[in-house]
């Protein structure tokens, strides 16, 4: 039987690293997407999901069973996104250089047109995130890309209902603006 | 906004308003005003198709995947850190790594009996809020047993609660370790009996049921009896009622370790 989340999360809690690593390996692509995209640099969305991992693990006691351990480790990973954002809020966030070589690297990449397009819309989307505030940031792209409900980004980042829609509202407002023209 | 869900030809939704919309966070009542506004209303039209195109733009935006072997490199630098942040072993937890479950529970309670001590957990007396270090190890030692038997057996509910929806479950492994739960189950539970608990003896009844129906499972479970196995563990709460306890044994850990730190 194939060892699910919830399981290893027990088993991890036990001392196994064995099933912490089926942890690191079922999520460490998902969680480095997430930390990409909040921090538009690979180098540091590496370093965001090292650290997200290695938060979850001292935390595997405050785990309750009922949960999703993807949604769980999102939280940590927008947590680490928005401290390590905060602690460096004039960072450079354009995208490197080997964004397009990296994207047609992907085994999924269809055309080197849509690779383009796609690389564009990239560069100029980390352009306007650079734009927002990591709060911003975080509860837009935990909206857009995740699904989270509003009360789970609240709950996340410590806001109120209407704290946390606001800071949607403005990270698309700027949205709109900076991606006009695709 | 509340006002345009009430007179459509009034008011005009806001930006805002329109990316709830897009995002489905309106109840269901004012999003069918809002869509009918919108489809009809030929100011709100462009607005809402922006709103609805610079969304869609932002799902093209790609994100170049990491290196193939990305999780096994992430795994070695999650690795190191680990090294630091073990999670800690007690020295019976470290034989307990070496020895069954139902041989250490009887090492533990042979151990208890030799001491004559009961501890508290398995009692239904209030704990006392001072501990005698000395007296307590015995408890100490029947404590870890009891987290590490409990904790196997939450373990155990969860893969069985969570095996995939195949027609057909081969419970090899998880019949083996129901089997040797439900061993040192019986003994805690004769413990507990013998001392009074009835809340831990009826929760422990409650398990020892669920592990001699997986202990006792074919080698091929089916389907059916997968399900009615889920929905036994499910009405009686028992993953619920094995933390709870898990719970309770946990914080005793704490008062006694504590307790033994303070006379150090």
């Amino acid at each position: 039987m194939q060892l699910d989340d919830a399981a290893a999360v027990v088993r991890a809690r036990e001392g196994d690293q064995d099933a912490f690593r089926v942890l690191v390996d079922r999520h460490s692509r998902s969680l480095y997407r997430l930390a990409f995209r909040m921090t538009g640099r690979a180098e540091d969305a590496e370093d965001i999901v090292q650290e997200t991992f290695i938060k979850a693990y001292k935390q595997l006691s405050r785990f309750e069973a009922r949960a999703n351990v993807s949604t769980w480790l999102y939280r940590i990973a927008f947590n680490c996104s928005v401290d390590f954002l905060r602690s460096r809020p004039r960072r450079q966030m354009v995208a490197d250089d080997h964004v397009l070589e990296g994207l047609a690297a992907s085994p999924n990449a269809p055309t080197m047109d849509d690779l383009v397009y796609a690389g564009q819309i990239g560069e100029q989307l980390q352009l306007a995130l650079r734009d927002l505030s990591g709060q911003e940031r975080a509860a837009f792209l935990m909206r857009h890309y995740h699904g989270c409900s509003i009360e789970e980004i609240g709950d996340t980042l410590g806001l109120k209902t209407n704290a946390t829609k606001h800071s949607i509202f403005r990270a698309v407002r700027k949205m709109r603006v900076a991606l006009q023209g695709f | 906004m509340n006002d345009m869900a009430h007179d459509t030809h009034k008011a005009h939704p806001g930006e805002d308003d329109l990316v709830l919309l897009f995002y489905g966070d309106t109840d269901p009542a004012e999003e069918a005003a809002l869509t009918a506004h919108v489809d009809a209303c030929a100011i709100c039209q462009p607005l809402w198709q922006e709103i609805r195109v610079t969304l869609r733009t932002v799902d093209a935006a790609a994100v170049p995947e990491p290196p193939a072997d990305f999780e096994r490199v992430m795994w070695a630098r999650v690795q190191r850190e680990l090294e630091d942040i073990a999670v800690p072993f007690s020295g019976w937890r470290a034989v307990r790594r070496w020895v069954p479950t139902g041989a250490f529970a009887a090492i533990v309670l042979a151990l208890l009996i030799a001491n004559r001590a009961w501890p508290g957990i398995v009692t239904d007396a209030p704990m006392p809020d001072t501990v005698d270090a000395a007296a307590s190890q015995p408890e100490r030692a029947l404590l870890v047993a009891m987290t590490d038997h409990l904790e196997r057996s939450e373990l155990l509910l969860v893969e069985v609660m969570n095996a995939p929806a195949d027609d057909v479950l081969e419970p090899g492994f998880e019949r083996a370790t129901a089997d040797d739960l439900l061993w040192s189950s019986r003994l805690y539970r004769q413990t507990a009996t013998h001392t009074g608990n009835g809340h831990l003896v009826a929760m422990l009844e409650d398990l020892e049921g669920v592990l001699a129906e997986i202990a006792s499972s074919p080698d091929a479970l089916k389907r059916a009896d997968l399900d009615a196995l889920r929905s036994r563990i499910e009405q009686d709460d028992l993953i619920f009622k094995v933390r709870v306890v898990t719970d309770e044994v946990r914080e005793r850990q704490k008062t006694i370790v504590t307790a033994t730190e303070g006379d150090l």
